[in-house]
């Protein structure tokens, strides 16, 4: 039996209908186009050293380059490695070194700083020596490198990381194509489905958003950068493109229907909405599902360790409840254990921490075998590893699980994971900052925002302004803190440690 | 304090703290100092409860918040 790839998926929607819309976006591309440009850009890379085993630096905002750029990487069999064009240089920087990139594909050139690249293939090369990602159409298809099999990494995602650098996540291929296999099956996607792509591709969101699409054969249309930020916009862009599936982190469909004006808008073609990333707050939905009553609420959820692993599908009688809505029960040949601090499954509807095993589970952090022998480890029964997800979870009577809360102190805030211990890394590095600390506020739209809690050395005095400054030259924006708090010197516990509770309670 | 002042003040005193000397120009793309979806959502209660102009969420658009001079334009025009 030949091992499926993800170039395959493309292959086969394209085989189906050639002229069905790809993506839709500024313009619009046939499948027959995506893979005719992915298949010369991968010739161009390949001649740029991309092969199995290489992983390619991967930094672009929505658009048509994005897509056929990463089908182009995964022809070569490479592994790409998504980076937000909006992070700070240095954590560009570090991530680049980390994952030992020599390719980089992009709208634009590497920032200053970012060293170790040989070759840069760029959209918007400007005067730089970049080759223009245009040059495709001077090569053709024919020669490249077999795609990467099926135990390959598809891609690298870089999260936040307790020690104060960031580590990266690696996701097998065949991780991708079973979570896009069930997606297909589950939701029923097929050749008339439209897709809005809203999470950024350094999010595991996007996989489905992509790959589940490809598989379908279905539209991908992604959400232009600029109208993020503007509820009203997205649900205006959401009627207007006819879109029938919506996938994002909650916080986004919240805004939608605090300020979209949903009645306003003609959202008759939406079939499913799903969300993941964090808890939907319950108010939020109930106003949704009232405002939309024909799509189906699904939530979805797994640590980028994981992909998704779970699912819950929202009915009227859980709309009703109060309670948050649960993580579900397993996706297909997924294996679910809750257990104590031993590792021993707890006594049934008890809480602990959920332990994952299954097709779509990471094979490890790169370059990292410390830390993933650490969060892999054996599957209690004895059939490969399990994801230690440090989430705490709890079976409902009726099967579906709860989630309750970490048992270490990783923050969730508009879907990304924080560890505050790499903020804190980061405020520590400034002559002034004695003591910091980091503890999540609960917000009703963003899930979290982020409070830090500073002392300064003897005799000396920090501002806001110059902790935010200090901090923005090596944080993406959403780990900078919301609300800032100096004190002479942090509360401590009883046994000397920094009393984070004491500190989240406080206010301002 | 007129409008501007009042904004300019929130703005980049209470959401985007940033040092006295280095306040970005009226034309400088908000955007790109930090202004995302929180502060945004932050700044539209800011401009309707203190400085009671009613903003309608559907001209809540990219164009309109992109700078101090485009939003300034914007709430004197549902001002008058």
């Amino acid at each position: 039996m030949s091992l499926e790839t993800l170039h395959d998926l493309l292959q086969r929607a394209t085989d189906r209908n050639g002229d069905q819309t790809a993506v839709d976006f500024d313009q619009q591309l046939t499948y027959a186009e995506l893979i005719d440009a992915s298949d010369r850009l991968a010739q161009l890379l390949s001649r740029s050293g991309s092969e199995p085993g290489c992983r390619v630096a991967f930094c672009f905002r929505k658009s048509i380059d994005a897509i056929v750029s990463m089908f182009a990487i995964i022809r070569t069999g490479a592994t790409y490695v998504p980076l937000d064009p909006a992070w700070p240089a240095d954590r560009m920087a570090m991530i680049c070194d980390d994952a030992g990139i020599r390719l980089w594909l992009g709208t634009h050139p590497p920032p200053e700083g970012v060293v170790g690249i040989d070759t840069a293939v760029v959209s918007e090369p400007g005067e730089s020596d970049a080759i223009p990602l245009a040059s495709w159409k001077d090569h053709d298809g024919q020669t490249c490198s077999a795609a990467a099999p099926e135990n390959g990494i598809a891609n690298i995602l870089y999260t936040s990381g307790s020690t104060g650098r960031p580590k990266g996540v690696q996701i097998t291929t065949r991780s991708l194509l079973h979570f896009s296999k069930w997606a297909v099956d589950y939701f029923e996607l097929n050749p008339e489905d439209r897709l809005a792509n809203h999470a950024p591709y350094n999010f595991d969101l996007s996989t489905f958003d992509i790959f589940a699409a490809v598989r379908a054969g279905a539209t991908m249309c992604p959400v232009p950068e600029r109208l993020k930020m503007f509820p009203f916009q997205m649900a205006k862009f959401t009627a207007d493109r006819r879109i029938t599936v919506w996938y994002s982190v909650p916080s986004a469909l919240v805004m939608m229907q605090l300020r979209g004006k949903l009645a306003d808008h003609d959202l008759s073609c939406l079939r499913h909405v799903i969300f993941a990333g964090e808890v939907m707050p319950k108010p939020a939905l109930q106003a949704l599902a009232e405002a939309l009553p024909n799509p189906t609420w699904t939530n979805l959820y797994g640590p980028t360790e994981t992909n998704v692993c779970t699912y819950y599908r929202v009915d009227k009688s859980e709309l009703s409840r109060e309670l948050p809505v649960p993580i579900g029960g397993p996706i297909h040949d997924t294996r679910l254990w809750v257990v104590d601090e031993q590792g021993r499954p707890v006594d049934e509807g008890d809480s602990g921490e959920l332990w994952v095993a299954g097709p779509t589970l990471t094979n490890g952090y790169f370059g990292d075998p410390e830390l993933t022998s650490k969060k892999l480890i054996g599957a209690p029964d004895n059939n490969g590893d399990v994801y230690r997800t440090g989430d705490r979870v709890r079976k409902r009577a009726d099967g579906a699980l709860l989630f309750e809360g970490r048992i270490d102190r990783m923050i969730k805030c508009r879907g990304h994971r924080i560890e505050p211990g790499e903020i804190e890394v980061a405020l520590h590095r400034h002559p002034s900052v004695k003591e910091a600390a980091v503890v999540p506020i609960p917000d009703p739209v963003f899930g979290n925002r982020i409070k830090a809690c500073v002392a300064p050395r003897e005799g000396q005095t920090i501002e806001e302004p110059t902790l935010i400054a200090f901090c923005r030259n090596c944080l993406p924006s959403y780990m900078l803190p919301d609300i800032w708090q100096f004190h002479d010197a942090l509360p401590r516990t009883d046994r000397e440690k920094v009393d984070l509770q004491a500190l989240a309670k406080e206010t301002s | 304090m007129t409008v501007r002042e009042q904004l300019r003040s929130y703005l980049f005193e209470t959401l985007i703290p940033t040092e006295k000397d280095s306040w970005p120009a009226d034309d400088a793309n908000l955007f790109d100092v930090g202004l995302d979806s929180l502060r945004l959502m932050q700044m539209l209660v800011f401009v309707e409860e203190k400085l009671n102009v009613t903003l309608p969420d559907h001209e809540v658009t990219p164009e309109r918040i992109e700078s101090v001079n485009s939003l300034v334009d914007w709430i004197e025009s549902r001002r008058s």
